[in-house]
């Protein structure tokens, strides 16, 4: 049952990914936008790999997913929680504010903040092992772990390889090929 | 036609020794063979099958991301990997996601539930494998790639097999024709032995023996059979030396006493000739003297005298009957047979009648004589011994009132026989053995007249016929004389 759960989920996110997938249709909507990032954002999932000691502290048996700043989702990433899990963890979202503790997170996704800020929650989220999504531009080179771009009618994302190894994340390679790779420092707040 | 049992042992063994290591090594090497190219085709599936497996690994982001562009990049790795014609992605949907290569666009060959399908056309191999990521479908792969270098492969494995066959018959053969000699070499030195026995008849002749094995016992066996055969032709033409020496010996002894024999016989002719004019002149003097005594001087003799004359008269007419019979059986055993139709109840009749005639008292005598009686005789020598016969019958009646004399012929197991009986004096079965011999008698003169030759005669003559007689009777009860003669139609033709 709950494979057919989860099969029934994929193939809804990817009757959407495919649907939303056409050129045109990412300018067309933000909405559409947001739900193809929010189905990203869960297959990232598959191809990282958590330090060890990130789940065994944190005692809420659930796997976070925090969202900094305005919610650009509506509810999207509800919808998703409600209807799988990730890593075998039943997913819950916070909506926070920038300055909000992030230790429990396992994933933040960043909206567009001032820059200082960003330092902050970089800093912050690589000494917890949070995994930071973002999809401003410039945000990669700044400490963002995964920063969405979009070219030529296509969603590509960047991978900081400094912030993640710092981060401890093991992402593949699999992941990698696909990803614009930027290695720079995310700095110091 | 050539046959393979006309082939000569040598040729038959070496086809034997051939074709057996022909079929064992066509057979191993049909056995390799197959297992090889089994082993290279299994081989290859299970290549592509990784290569395609690892492919699908990696294009797993692709598929999940989307990424067409990083898909093709993916299967452009495979230029890597020499013989692959074409490569394809489908999705989850099962459309093309991304393709490599310039084949024709294939069809989706697993459409089921099968993770991995492998299909082999004439020349190509298609491995169509499912691509899953934690447990979800995500797409699949279609990896086709071309047989042609392995069937390349394969068939220079195939040709090479031939050769090493072909190679290998060669040799086999060879060697089956120097190695065969071991077996045929004492079969056919045997064979040539036997001929040359055969050839020259000479059995001192002995075979070579080769080995210890069943042709050195054979050649064994025929010397000894050889030596065995020579021993008997020794043996043989000793036998036939002796026996023609024998041979010789009993011609000149058949050829002296032939010689004897004619001296003999013309010695008994003369003989003859002497006792039939010689003895006569004598016994026609005494004779004719008699008859003047008693003629001319009749009155000067008295009863006595006259009685005393008559008796040498008689005694020289007993002694001429004795010189007539002898003379007839020296001449019965002399003569030659002529063999024709004899007709008995004619011949009978007459002599019966003429013997009646000269009966010189009236008595009753019923004579019965069976009608059409023939048997094959000489004609004349058979009126001979019937006449004695039925002369005898009627001298041996002589003292009965009413003479009974039976004359009749009877058929027997192919053997005709012919019996004079009657129901006079007969004879004591006791002295039957001396019936036939010449000069005895079994009644005194003063009994019956006669010179005891006259049923010698008639032994005589029916031996001569190769017949038999046989005489039955017990004293004044009568006697049977039956002559049985081998029914041997006349042969007119041959006469």
């Amino acid at each position: 049952m709950k494979h057919f759960r989860h099969s029934y989920l994929t193939w809804l996110i990817f009757a959407w990914v495919t649907i939303l997938h056409c050129p045109s249709s990412l300018a067309a909507s933000n909405d559409q936008e947001y739900s193809i990032k929010a189905a990203f954002i869960e297959k990232f999932t598959h191809f990282i790999t958590w330090p060890q000691d990130k789940h065994s502290t944190d005692s809420s048996n659930t796997f976070n997913i925090c969202v900094l700043g305005n919610n650009p989702f509506g509810d999207k990433l509800d919808t998703l929680a409600r209807l799988t899990k990730i890593k075998k963890l039943p997913v819950k979202i916070y909506y926070l504010n920038h300055d909000d503790d992030i230790s429990y997170c396992d994933i933040a996704f960043i909206t567009r903040l001032p820059a200082n800020q960003i330092n902050a929650i970089t800093h912050k989220a690589r000494d917890s092992s949070v995994l930071t999504i973002a999809d401003t531009p410039g945000y990669g080179e700044q400490g963002v772990i995964i920063n969405f771009y979009s070219k030529e009618q296509f969603l590509g994302f960047e991978i900081n390889r400094i912030e993640s190894d710092l981060a401890r994340f093991r992402i593949s390679s699999r992941l990698l090929k696909l990803a614009n790779i930027i290695e720079t420092h995310g700095g110091t707040p | 036609m050539i046959s393979p049992t006309n082939l000569s042992i040598k040729t038959k063994l070496i086809l034997i020794i051939t074709s057996v290591s022909l079929v064992t090594l066509s057979l191993v090497l049909i056995l390799y063979a197959y297992g090889e190219t089994r082993h290279l085709i299994k081989s290859l599936e299970e290549e592509i099958a990784h290569i395609a497996r690892i492919t699908g690994d990696y294009a797993t982001t692709d598929l999940t991301f989307k990424d067409k562009q990083a898909a093709t990049k993916t299967l452009q790795l495979l230029q890597s990997t020499p013989n692959i014609i074409q490569a394809a992605l489908y999705d989850a949907d099962n459309t093309l996601f991304a393709s490599y290569g310039k084949g024709s666009p294939y069809q989706l060959i697993n459409k089921g539930h099968q993770v991995e399908v492998i299909k082999r056309t004439e020349s190509t191999l298609i491995v169509h494998k499912k691509i899953h990521h934690q447990n979800e479908f995500i797409g699949s792969i279609l990896i086709e790639v071309s047989t042609r270098e392995l069937q390349g492969e394969i068939f220079d494995f195939i040709l090479l097999t031939f050769l090493i066959l072909t190679v290998m018959t060669i040799f086999s053969a060879i060697l089956a024709h120097y190695s065969q000699r071991i077996i045929s070499k004492p079969i056919l030195d045997l064979s040539e032995k036997i001929k040359q026995v055969k050839e020259s008849g000479d059995y001192s002749i002995t075979a070579k023996k080769h080995s210890e094995d069943e042709i050195g016992k054979l050649s064994e066996n025929i010397n000894l059979l050889l030596a065995s055969l020579e021993i008997r032709k020794k043996q043989r033409d000793r036998a036939e030396h002796e026996l023609q020496q024998a041979k010789n010996i009993l011609e000149r002894s058949v050829y002296e006493r032939t010689k004897e024999l004619e001296v003999a016989n013309s010695e008994l002719q003369t003989f003859s000739y002497t006792v039939s004019h010689d003895l006569r002149a004598p016994l026609r003097s005494i004779d004719g003297f008699s008859k003047m005594l008693l003629d001319e001087y009749d009155d000067r003799l008295d009863a006595a005298g006259r009685d005393y004359l008559k008796r040498v008269r008689n005694a020289t007419v007993r002694m001429g009957d004795l010189i007539d019979d002898l003379l007839l059986l020296a001449r019965i055993s002399q003569s030659e047979l002529r063999h024709e139709d004899f007709d008995v109840t004619q011949t009978c009749h007459t002599i019966v009648n003429r013997l009646r005639a000269l009966e010189n008292e009236q008595r009753n005598i019923e004579v019965s004589i069976e009608d059409n009686m023939h048997v094959c005789a000489d004609k004349k020598m058979m009126t001979i011994a019937l006449e004695n016969l039925i002369s005898n019958a009627l001298k041996y009646t002589r003292r009965e009132k009413h003479a009974v004399i039976t004359i009749s012929s009877e058929l027997h197991k192919g053997a005709r026989s012919i019996c004079i009986k009657d129901n006079g004096a007969g004879f004591d079965m006791v002295s039957a053995d001396k019936l036939f011999t010449p000069l005895q008698r079994l009644h005194s003169p003063s009994e019956f007249e006669g010179t005891g030759i006259g049923l010698a005669t008639v032994y005589r003559i029916v031996r001569k016929h190769d017949a038999s007689i046989k005489g039955e009777g017990a004293p004044n009860e009568g006697a049977c004389f039956c002559m049985t003669f081998r029914d041997k139609p006349y042969d007119y033709e041959s006469k």
